[in-house]
């Protein structure tokens, strides 16, 4: 086991080193440097040289690789070009927000995907697979944006059931926080809960085929008892296991719902970015959502591996 | 999206060696025979794509003239999706918006085929190809598709011809995964053998032999991205950085809507509503052929 962590984790780093360098290059291709962003009218050549000088930015491309990938490692995620700050200390209150949402929507999406992923599985082909299916896949197609608009319209402007924008801290108690995480969460698990019940329902058909299963309802044990303690419990590890992507998929959801419910987030701090070509931040939250991307993955894995040693060849 | 693509990928169908071109589409046509929805996603897929071809000829209004006079109205005989505070008629512009989405889809689509096959075909049969290769893939498919590609908007500017690479690429990887997966477990067939010990050159076995047996993920892949791009586009669009608004999608008309929720929401639902209905047919299709192209899927369930 600890061979297999050891041989993953060692795999990543290739991998990781050619997202930096996509990171770098990404952000690099743009016409001007960040010289030019902080340029106003009455600033002259000598002083942009100056600036360019200060930042860095006249060295050569590869060491100003180096240097920001070493910088990166020890933890310097680079400093935003306007507001002069770490992008960390920028990061730090946007987290609460961005954890929130994605806690409530990984609640959502099991809470929803598993157990219509179950129901469509027991009645395969049935009238309520298809319904179930038919609804997932609506969730799947769905523009999240376009949805949270008309939850907004319906259930904050014609219903004032939920504040139509904003975020309230936990601090000022968990209901309010709830409150105004109910919408966007509930939007952006349409999505990944419809993934999530139609895995569910793939793993749980693929363990109902299997022959102890066949055996459980030959020894004449209740359905009930057959679905549940043969069938989900052998089901139940690959279905954990997706949750790993299933946060994945979260994070692109995020990014908008903070917008339409302008909530001040991390997706926020990146849009912010990237319209005012704040080139450190783009580049820091890029990086970080990808090692994210990479090591979740590679935790999945080795979850997996742990629980079904077959794969640990 | 990157979860849906995963699944796809992984439920994606093994071979049946000796069936050709001609047998999948019977496949095809039968599937479209016995699957009611997808029948339905198909009629609705055609309604949409024909209504934006033929969008001169069905539009009444002119989709760019502004009418202050009627601005905000809602639908009526007139103005089927109502008009928007310019007085634009949003009926006209919801169908010439198609044209400009279904273009990404069709242009992302036919990109990730190529590139995905070209790659995916070196990356199974090049051993020394295939580690650089698989590595950028799996660098590339780090990046959620939608991050990767405000990045670049950010960096080059949010054009239709950008939006189209940056999604193109990121929907390159998964589809050489899967074309390699597909080559690695062909190679070895007998049908492969033959056509070698008979002097078959190496392009010839690619081309004839491998190729169309990657047919059927292919066309659910490609159904996929084709799927998801439309999205992208729209979400690009909702963020700011998407194609100019001189040449509106339908993620463009939604986000013009933003502001007259409350009093106008017909502005951002109709554009919305098609949009769904769109990438829903689609994926619905895609779900049928996959279920009725997968020889291992078909025999299991």
């Amino acid at each position: 086991m600890q061979q297999y962590i050891a041989r993953r984790i060692l795999q990543s780093l290739p991998i990781i080193a050619v997202v930096a360098v996509i990171t770098f290059a990404l952000v690099h291709v743009a016409p001007g440097d960040a010289a030019y962003m902080l340029f106003s009218p009455n600033v002259s050549v000598e002083q942009i040289e100056e600036l360019r000088r200060s930042l860095g930015l006249d060295r050569p491309m590869v060491v100003q690789f180096v240097d920001w990938a070493v910088r990166f490692i020890r933890g310097d995620l680079g400093t935003g070009l306007l507001s002069k700050q770490p992008v960390l200390d920028l990061m730090k209150p946007r987290l609460e927000a961005t954890v929130s949402i994605t806690f409530w929507g990984m609640v959502f999406s099991i809470v929803m995907g598993i157990p219509l992923g179950m129901v469509a599985a027991w009645k395969a082909h049935g009238l309520i697979d298809r319904a179930v299916m038919l609804a997932a896949v609506f969730g799947l197609s769905v523009p999240s944006f376009w949805l949270a608009y008309i939850f907004v319209w319906a259930f904050a402007l014609q219903l004032p059931w939920f504040p139509a924008i904003g975020y309230t801290p936990i601090s000022d108690g968990l209901w309010p926080w709830f409150r105004s995480l109910a919408m966007p969460c509930f939007v952006i698990s349409l999505h990944t809960g419809a993934v999530y019940a139609r895995m569910t329902r793939s793993t749980m058909i693929e363990v109902l085929n299997e022959d102890y299963v066949r055996t459980a309802r030959a020894k004449g044990l209740a359905e009930f008892n057959v679905f549940v303690r043969h069938a989900f419990k052998n089901a139940s590890i690959p279905i954990i296991t997706l949750l790993g992507f299933l946060f994945i998929g979260l994070i692109t959801g995020t990014i908008f719902v903070e917008i339409v419910f302008a909530i001040p987030g991390l997706g926020r701090l990146l849009v912010d970015a990237v319209k005012a070509h704040d080139i450190p931040i783009v580049q820091a939250l890029l990086m970080l959502t990808a090692l994210v991307y990479v090591y979740v993955n590679l935790i999945v894995d080795i979850i997996y591996a742990y629980v079904d040693p077959r794969i640990r060849y | 999206m990157a979860v849906g693509e995963r699944s796809a990928a992984r439920a994606v169908p093994n071979r049946s060696p000796s069936a050709g071109l001609r047998t999948r589409w019977r496949g095809v046509r039968r599937a479209f025979a016995k699957n009611p929805i997808m029948l339905l996603g198909f009629v609705i897929f055609l309604i949409i794509s024909l209504s934006a071809l033929a969008a001169p000829i069905i539009t009444f209004h002119d989709p760019v003239r502004t009418n202050i006079e009627e601005r905000l109205e809602p639908p009526s005989a007139d103005h089927w999706f109502g008009t928007d505070h310019l007085g634009v008629d949003v009926y006209a512009r919801t169908i010439y918006g198609g044209r400009v989405s279904l273009f990404v889809g069709v242009s992302v689509a036919i990109l990730v085929i190529g590139g995905g096959l070209f790659f995916g075909l070196v990356a199974g049969y090049n051993r020394k190809l295939d580690g650089p290769i698989m590595r950028v893939a799996d660098a590339v498919m780090a990046f959620p598709t939608l991050l990767l590609a405000l990045a670049v908007a950010a960096a080059l500017g949010g054009s239709i011809r950008n939006i189209i690479l940056v999604l193109a690429i990121s929907g390159m990887p998964g589809m050489a995964r899967l074309v390699r997966g597909q080559v690695l477990s062909l190679r070895e067939q007998q049908f492969v053998e033959g056509a070698k010990a008979i002097g078959a050159t190496m392009p010839r076995i690619l081309t004839y032999h491998v190729a169309p047996n990657t047919f059927a993920a292919m066309m659910v892949m490609a159904s996929l991205v084709f799927a998801g791009s439309i999205v992208a586009e729209a979400g690009l669009a909702f963020l700011g950085v998407g194609a100019p608004t001189f040449a509106p999608s339908w993620g463009n008309l939604i986000v013009r809507g933003r502001d007259f929720l409350g009093s106008s929401p017909w502005i951002s639902f109709f554009p919305g509503l098609l949009l769904t209905l769109m990438v829903l047919a689609i994926n619905v299709i895609g779900d049928g052929l996959r279920d009725a192209l997968d020889p291992r899927l078909r025999r299991r369930l």
